[in-house]
């Protein structure tokens, strides 16, 4: 367990839009973010793969030469993660989410085996990878597949909200290390392209540290670029300006102009009341030069807030607590910098239960570290670590006339298990189709199906006169697997769900 | 006369300027120092205080002792004194001879008593004095420990922290560098704007024509120059940040005794250093983080102030030249004279004025314009392609504009530059 730079436990955050990669320093007990030798803090998550040489390039190179070829660059592949037999095309060449997912992962490690020597002197010990909370076990093999593709040995995987949290957990045992602590901690998550939101308990005891979910939402196509297009929008508006008729490469030019103060005041205007924006020849005679003030910002973001505060509070009637049940608010993502977006959680929480102490673009992969070295050693937080999740939906089945039958409700700790039996309705069945669906409503057709147990050869019988005893079984990583038991014969499948 | 000589006179001089009396006093008080050192080492219990009223006044007269013990029983010098007695534990009072022969039964049996009880406090003494040998010897022991533990420690965080702070300086000094060249610059450029402006007022005056065919390339100039002046306030906060201290908590022995003054139990000892050195070097590894965030911090700023906050100015500058290239020929059928030539020369000559200025100004900084040719090959580490257009004069993946010039800098003792910010072009892409 000596401290050594070329063999340490390492995090990977294997985001969608941004990937970053972090060691545990044994000695300083604490994670340390690497840098990118090109790339800096965080790697696009982008591939290019070049048609002529099939060389790979990821990062911001990728993006680079993904604007001249875009048939040779993928970008989001984590989002493809759930079907790992979707075929990608990008240079010529055909590759599955695993193998994309398995060169952004090759890259960080590589680049940081680069910084010791030829490479070949550095080898991690072990690595964790982070996966957001909704990932199934299936994408979860995926990504254990992308790791070991990459060649990492990957010792363990993560969900990104506990990462996040456990720089605060470490805080706690090495405060009050003797002390039994319960505390309600909401992890909000607003990164580029998505956001998550999960509540959770955090229960410190003498043999355990207890991750509990008690509540997750959020959404996977919200996030900073959306407030990235409505600011460049109101800064067009307000500076007078039209960029319709332009060329296309004009266009371009001009949005890309613009579209950089707009970032930058978008950072300024998290700090500042107000900010100047001048963009000098937007197009040629044309110039802008306005102030923006963050009342306007947060005006035409508007929509995005209604829908982010919807999920907050519906997440927040779900769980049924008080303000003064929470303890914690940890804010992840460069976006939750943003004071509206802060204030949806703190206005309903308290600006003091903010915790600051973390890096919100970097503690995914840092508390990924921090995993990796308790896998690596399991007394350093002095217990073990166990996390235990609900279930995100009702989950039942289809019964005669198209009704729904819930067995498993929504919002239940997992793992979880329910039996229910029932009988045929007609006369000497020979099939049976178990119709699997997630959602609540009482008809199915208003709900989602999401897998079907065929069930064939059945002895012939009267009506009413089987025993079909059906068993739904949700493990912790939101996978249902269906038993259905006929006169002593099995037949089972399993599936995931959203 | 020398300073030294002076102040060395006056003070062999001192003892002559004072009476007599006072100077055997101030000798005796130093013989009376030097016994008591020297008297500390064979019999510490029996130290003379010389900062103990009571003691002082015990010299004086034995009446006064008598009376100080028996009459002053809640003074606080004696108890003072009283605690001074209780520490001399150690010291066996010398046997006390009796006269046998007159002695009852009774006194018999007491002294019997006597001598037994005089055998056990021996006894108990020996242990005690054993004990305390034994406590001490590992105490200092378990301090000696703790300290080297922590001098190995330190010395590891001094080294790392040592990295931080040279790093720190580095960016505080070109922190420092940039307010100074870039104030600078900017006082120059706002001069020169000005003398745009007047250059301007006096074409209005003389041709109204000339005059509107200059003022939106004007106008792209007053915004550049509002730009520039805006960065007056963030220099000025950039200007007051300081650095903190370097000194960095070492643990100190005396720190260690005081706080095992009370401890007879060795683990319960040991406990308390571990902790204490726990302690110690989480409060030290904090300050060594604080150099490390501050370096990091700086660099940060610096960085991000060129790109952000002043390249863009620049930029609106290069590319202001660009749009007014043609201006000269384009405005020559316009001229009312002839020499108004090398008016409207003057006035365009704004760009290239403005642009040295600045460039001068990064040059000082370290901060240099990447070369990128037009025709030549991109280079995606240097080069972010922000549009293509096809070009069949032109070789395919070549760079057929450049919409922003990129900028490297460099830093001491490095001799390869780094990318401040890539430079955006437009690629030909012919296939």
């Amino acid at each position: 367990m000596a401290d050594n730079e070329l063999n340490p436990v390492i995090g990977i955050d294997l985001g969608t839009t941004f990937s970053a990669i972090a060691r545990w320093h044994e000695k300083r007990r604490e994670p340390r973010h690497y840098q990118h030798k090109t790339n800096g803090d965080t790697l696009q998550s982008v591939i290019y793969c070049d048609p002529e040489t099939s060389e790979i390039l990821v990062g911001k190179l990728a993006y680079k030469k993904g604007f001249v070829y875009p048939e040779n660059v993928a970008i989001g592949v984590k989002r493809m993660m759930d079907d790992a037999s979707q075929v990608i095309s990008i240079g010529g060449k055909n590759f599955s989410p695993i193998d994309l997912s398995a060169k952004i992962l090759q890259e960080l490690y590589q680049d940081v085996a680069k910084q010791f020597g030829d490479g070949t002197k550095f080898k991690s010990r072990g690595t964790v990878v982070t996966v957001p909370y909704y990932f199934k076990a299936h994408q979860c093999e995926h990504t254990r597949k992308a790791a070991a593709i990459a060649d990492i040995n990957c010792i363990g995987l993560i969900q990104e909200p506990i990462a996040a949290s456990l720089a605060y957990a470490w805080q706690l045992v090495e405060d009050r290390p003797d002390e039994e602590i319960k505390e309600n901690i909401l992890v909000f998550d607003l990164g580029g392209g998505t956001f998550d939101l999960t509540l959770f308990c955090l229960h410190q005891t003498p043999g355990k540290l207890l991750f509990e979910v008690l509540a997750t939402g959020g959404d996977d196509r919200l996030g900073g670029m959306d407030f990235d297009e409505c600011l460049y929008n109101l800064i067009l508006e307000k500076g007078g300006v039209s960029l319709a008729g332009l060329s296309d490469n004009d266009q371009k030019k001009a949005r890309q102009k613009v579209m950089e103060q707009a970032v930058e005041a978008k950072i300024t205007l998290s700090s500042a009341d107000d900010t100047y924006v001048t963009v000098t020849d937007v197009i040629p005679g044309k110039h802008i030069d306005i102030k923006v003030t963050r009342l306007e910002f947060e005006k035409s973001i508007q929509t995005y807030i209604k829908k982010i505060d919807n999920i907050v509070q519906k997440l927040w009637a779900v769980s049924n607590l008080r303000q003064s049940d929470m303890s914690r608010v940890i804010l992840v993502g460069g976006s939750s910098k943003i004071p509206c977006m802060r204030s949806l959680v703190c206005d309903l929480i308290g600006e003091d239960k903010v915790y600051g102490n973390i890096n919100a673009s970097l503690c995914v992969a840092e508390g990924a570290a921090m995993y990796a070295a308790y896998l690596d050693d399991r007394e350093i937080f002095g217990r073990e670590i166990e996390v235990k999740t609900r279930t995100c939906h009702a989950l039942g089945l289809e019964r005669a006339g198209g009704k729904f039958f819930e067995l498993i409700t929504a919002n239940q700790p997992t793992p979880s298990e329910r039996g229910q039996l029932f009988t045929n309705d007609v006369d000497n069945m020979t099939s049976l189709d178990i119709n699997v669906y997630q959602g609540s409503a009482p008809n199915v057709k208003d709900n989602t199906l999401i897998g079907t147990v065929k069930i064939t050869d059945l002895p012939p019988a009267k009506a009413e006169s089987l025993d079909i005893m059906v068993t739904f079984k949700v493990d912790t990583e939101q996978n249902v697997t269906v038993t259905v038991e006929i006169n002593g014969n099995r037949w089972a499948d399993s599936f995931g769900y959203a | 006369m020398n300073t030294d000589t002076d102040l060395s006179t006056e003070h062999q001089d001192l003892p002559t300027n004072q009476d007599g009396a006072t100077q055997a006093a101030t000798e005796s008080a130093n013989n009376v120092v030097q016994t008591s050192s020297a008297e500390a080492i064979d019999n510490p219990p029996e130290i003379p205080d010389s900062n103990d009223p009571s003691k002082l006044n015990a010299d004086e007269t034995d009446e006064q002792v008598t009376g100080s013990l028996s009459g002053n029983s809640h003074n606080s010098d004696f108890i003072k004194n009283e605690e001074f007695k209780s520490q001399e534990v150690v010291s066996i009072p010398s046997p006390i001879h009796l006269d046998l022969t007159n002695l009852t039964e009774e006194n018999k049996q007491l002294r019997s008593e006597v001598t037994s009880l005089r055998s056990e406090v021996t006894s108990l003494n020996e242990r005690l004095a054993k004990l305390e040998e034994s406590a001490k010897f590992k105490f200092d022991s378990l301090v000696k420990d703790a300290i080297q533990k922590d001098d190995e420690v330190w010395n590891e965080d001094n080294e790392e922290c040592q990295k931080y702070i040279a790093q720190a300086k580095l960016w505080h000094s070109k922190t420092e560098r940039l307010c100074t060249f870039v104030l600078t610059a900017i006082s120059d450029c706002v001069s020169r704007f000005d003398q745009c402006g007047d250059l301007m007022q006096a074409i209005n005056q003389e041709n109204a024509t000339l005059y509107n065919s200059l003022l939106d390339r004007y106008k792209s100039l007053e915004l550049s120059k509002k730009m520039l002046e805006r960065l007056r306030e963030p220099l000025d906060l950039l200007k007051k940040s300081t650095l903190p201290t370097e000194q960095l908590l070492r643990l100190q022995e005396q720190d260690l005794v005081d706080l095992l003054r009370s401890q007879t139990d060795e683990s319960e000892a040991k406990k308390i250093l571990a902790k204490k050195v726990k302690e110690t070097g989480d409060i030290r590894y904090k300050a060594v983080r604080e150099w490390r965030d501050l370096a990091e911090k700086l660099q940060k700023q610096w960085l991000n102030f060129i790109e952000k906050k002043l390249l863009p100015a620049l930029d609106g500058i290069n590319e202001g030249k660009r749009y007014a290239r043609h201006l000269a020929s384009d405005l020559s059928p316009s001229y009312p004279s002839p020499n108004y030539q090398d008016k409207i020369s003057n006035w365009l000559r704004t760009y290239k004025d403005l642009e040295d200025i600045l460039l001068d100004a990064l040059k000082n900084l370290d901060v240099t314009p990447m070369m990128v040719e037009l025709g030549q090959l991109v280079d995606y580490n240097l080069h972010e392609p922000i549009g293509i257009e096809p070009d069949p004069t032109q070789p395919h993946e070549s760079v057929k504009e450049i919409i922003r010039n990129g900028y490297e800098y460099k830093l001491p003792d490095q001799e390869q530059s780094l990318i401040l910010r890539s430079a955006q072009i437009i690629v030909v892409k012919n296939k």
